[in-house]
């Protein structure tokens, strides 16, 4: 009953820029990502901080309030039956509120969907800190997460969501075309394009960290305090100039 | 994409005369009036049942089917224009009903498709009662005690098997669409569990499908128009098991599918999101039960295979019941129907050919021989499904739980609907595990781009 479905970056010179270099071995991943966002076109710029990715960041921000102001147990509690390790829990739940806001916002969109893994990249990451998020106890996670707004950096957070989002989004652009060239020369095994994908996830989550979203702080405050509504609204130009400056470092510049 | 469909037949004549809505839909479905594009025979099912489809059965069945067909007639673009903007405008019996749970039904359309659905609700002008017929079941004990959906796939087969070794005496429903190959496995299948178990098993098919052979008939995407992906097909099938465990009042409805197709992994991260299908997810399950528990209904969906894996259901299920011969005639192709064979490379044939190896059963032919040769094919669909599955394998086996969370976060996804992650990795590895050594046992060319393990 089960399937899915590949697909292929477009054919353009740009495109075919970027495929240049899945026939060599070992590509830069800073070159690849750079050629990749040169071939973005205007539209899917735009997408790329579209009312579902600005939902995922909301998500991401309330949250940190939410099991600041209440503990994370307390917090999860609303979200029966979750199971699991108190952050898979945790990540579990950010994950369905965000899509239970963009079903009822109908704002679903592609880059939506790889923004809610980033989303749920982010939570893994940051609540579990350095215990590791299957044994992370409760306490800690909450301690670990909450920390950005009680320190106010809802920027670094965003931050973090920003260079996961990233991640995602990068691989997924190179994982769509990079079986065409699996078997040959530059890529015999799965394993050499295994590699090649972590790269550039590594390449983007490293890169993305020089972002500094600092001077929105104040405004990330005010809006996480906002109905759901209003934030997602409050935050769509805070995406924007998050995915824009990143996609800049990313591309080296451009 | 961005479409409205109009379920025209039943909808007040009133609201076709002046809500530009309707008239301006992209399509206009019905499949009731001379004007049919689709058709929906419950003819069958309801010979089976003690009781007349209630009214909000006959609800579900209108609104499953609308938006079934929906789904089929409006296309989806390409990569980022994956996603498309559907308005549905339905004519129901109990518009209070449906005005209660659009929210969740909204959520499990979305679920399923990925798509931005939105659902207007139209009370029936009159109630449509061509489906009706009377029934020639009443309570007796040979009476079915659950109800289990039969797709003509290995799955399905092994639930039915399942419960008929276990002594029980399943309502086997089964979903036509038109298809000529899977009619032919649902035909075998049928005669196959009714020669082994004839006074146990009772079976009915429903035909719901896009119908164009009226000249009259209102217009709908010819078949070459069509979209592919299918991705609410379950939500048909479960709503027709629902609603005959329902009118016979019964609780059990199972629906047999493998643990790795229910955890509905994306293969890689292109294959993310809607991508990749959910149609027996954990989620959409407890969704769909949501509506059947929000109608009053007592009967509940369940999946007995969460925790195993093809090859195991195969073995343990279906091998001590059935002939290899028997086992091989079911199909699980994706894209059957368009050959005379399966064709071997689409996702679930390959999963299938794997299974049926690593279960100690016979290799069987397909259309290309993707695993034995599969080089020739690079560039196509058929070597990218390969080559990702080739990279699951080798991502799942080489990864700490941990890392596989981060690695797919849809796992999460098995935790919000209250499925323990852990087993569900433990029945990945399992399954990882078979693939692998089939892989390396059977087939050189593709173990040589898994750079064996």
């Amino acid at each position: 009953m089960g399937t899915s479905s590949a697909q292929r970056s477009p054919s353009t010179p740009e495109w075919d820029r970027v495929k240049e270099l899945y026939r060599q071995p070992q590509p830069p991943p800073g070159e690849v990502v750079s050629r990749i966002i040169q071939a973005l076109d205007p539209d899917t710029r735009q997408d790329m901080h579209d009312r579902a990715v600005t939902a995922a960041l909301d998500t991401l921000l309330w949250g940190s309030s939410s099991v600041a102001e209440q503990g994370l147990e307390q917090f999860l509690e609303e979200f029966q039956p979750i199971s699991g390790p108190p952050v898979v829990a945790l990540a579990a739940a950010l994950r369905d509120t965000t899509v239970d806001y963009i079903t009822t916002a109908a704002v679903a969109s592609r880059f939506g969907e790889l923004a809610i893994d980033a989303l749920s990249n982010t939570v893994l990451t940051v609540a579990a800190g350095e215990q590791g998020l299957l044994q992370v106890s409760a306490d800690q996670a909450d301690a670990n997460y909450g920390r950005y707004v009680r320190e106010s950096n809802l920027s670094g957070l965003s931050v973090q969501f920003f260079s996961h989002d990233f991640d995602r989004a990068l691989r997924y652009f190179v994982s769509r075309d990079l079986s065409d060239f699996i078997g040959s020369e530059a890529l015999p095994t799965v394993s050499n394009g295994s590699r090649l994908l972590d790269d550039v996830a590594h390449y983007c989550r490293q890169t993305a960290q020089q972002m500094d979203l600092r001077e929105y702080e104040d405004q990330l405050q005010q809006a996480i305090r906002l109905p759901i509504d209003e934030r997602v609204q409050a935050l769509r130009p805070i995406t924007a100039v998050g995915i824009t400056a990143g996609l800049a470092i990313l591309a080296g510049g451009i | 994409m961005a479409a409205t469909v109009a379920q025209i037949e039943g909808l007040p004549p009133s609201v076709v005369a002046s809500d530009p809505k309707v008239a301006k839909a992209d399509w206009q479905l019905d499949w009731r009036s001379p004007c049919h594009n689709a058709v929906c025979t419950l003819t069958e099912l309801q010979q089976h049942l003690p009781a007349p489809l209630s009214p909000l059965a006959e609800d579900f069945i209108d609104v499953a089917t609308a938006v079934y067909l929906t789904d089929i007639a409006v296309p989806r673009g390409r990569n980022e224009r994956w996603v498309r903007d559907i308005e549905v405008l339905l004519a129901v019996r109990r518009v209070d009903f449906w005005e209660s749970v659009g929210g969740q039904l909204l959520r499990l359309v979305q679920t399923l498709t990925g798509d931005n659905f939105r659902f207007t609700f139209y009370p029936r002008a009159q109630r449509a009662d061509s489906n009706k017929s009377p029934q020639d079941e009443s309570c007796t004990d040979d009476s079915p005690d659950c109800v289990c959906l039969l797709s003509g796939g290995l799955d399905s087969l092994a639930g039915a098997v399942m419960l008929l070794r276990a002594g029980r005496r399943p309502h086997l429903v089964m979903h036509y669409s038109g298809n000529p190959t899977v009619r032919a496995a649902q035909d075998y299948v049928q005669q196959l569990l009714a020669g082994n178990w004839s006074e146990r098993s009772r079976f009915s098919g429903v035909h719901i499908a896009p119908d164009l052979r009226r000249p009259e008939a209102l217009p709908y995407p010819e078949p070459d128009q069509r979209e592919a992906s299918r991705r609410v097909r379950s939500l048909l099938y479960m709503t027709l098991a629902a609603v005959a465990a329902t009118a016979a009042g019964l609780a059990e409805v199972y629906l047999g599918e493998n643990g790795v197709l229910t955890a509905a992994l994306p293969l890689t991260v292109a294959r993310s999101g809607s991508l990749s299908t959910r149609s027996t997810h954990p989620a959409v399950i407890n969704l769909f039960n949501g509506l059947c528990e929000q109608a009053g209904w007592d009967c509940r969906v369940q999946n007995p295979f969460l925790y195993q894996t093809k090859a195991e259901v195969i073995r343990d299920i279906l091998r001590p019941a059935l002939s290899p011969l028997d086992i091989q005639k079911t199909a699980s192709c994706w894209m059957t129907g368009r050959g005379n064979r399966q064709c071997g490379g689409c996702i679930p044939c390959l999963l299938r050919r794997i299974a049926m190896l690593a279960a100690g059963l016979p290799d069987e032919a397909y259309m290309m021989d993707l695993l034995g040769d599969p080089l020739p094919h690079s560039g196509t669909d058929a070597f990218t499904n390969l080559v990702d599955l080739l990279n699951h394998t080798a991502t799942v086996l080489g990864k700490s739980d941990e890392e596989l969370l981060e690695e797919y976060p849809r796992l999460l996804d098995l935790a919000a609907a209250g499925v323990s992650v852990t087993e569900v990795i433990a029945t990945l590895r399992r399954h990882a595990t078979e693939v692998h050594d089939v892989i390396t046992t059977h087939f050189p060319a593709p173990a040589a781009l898994l750079e064996v393990l």
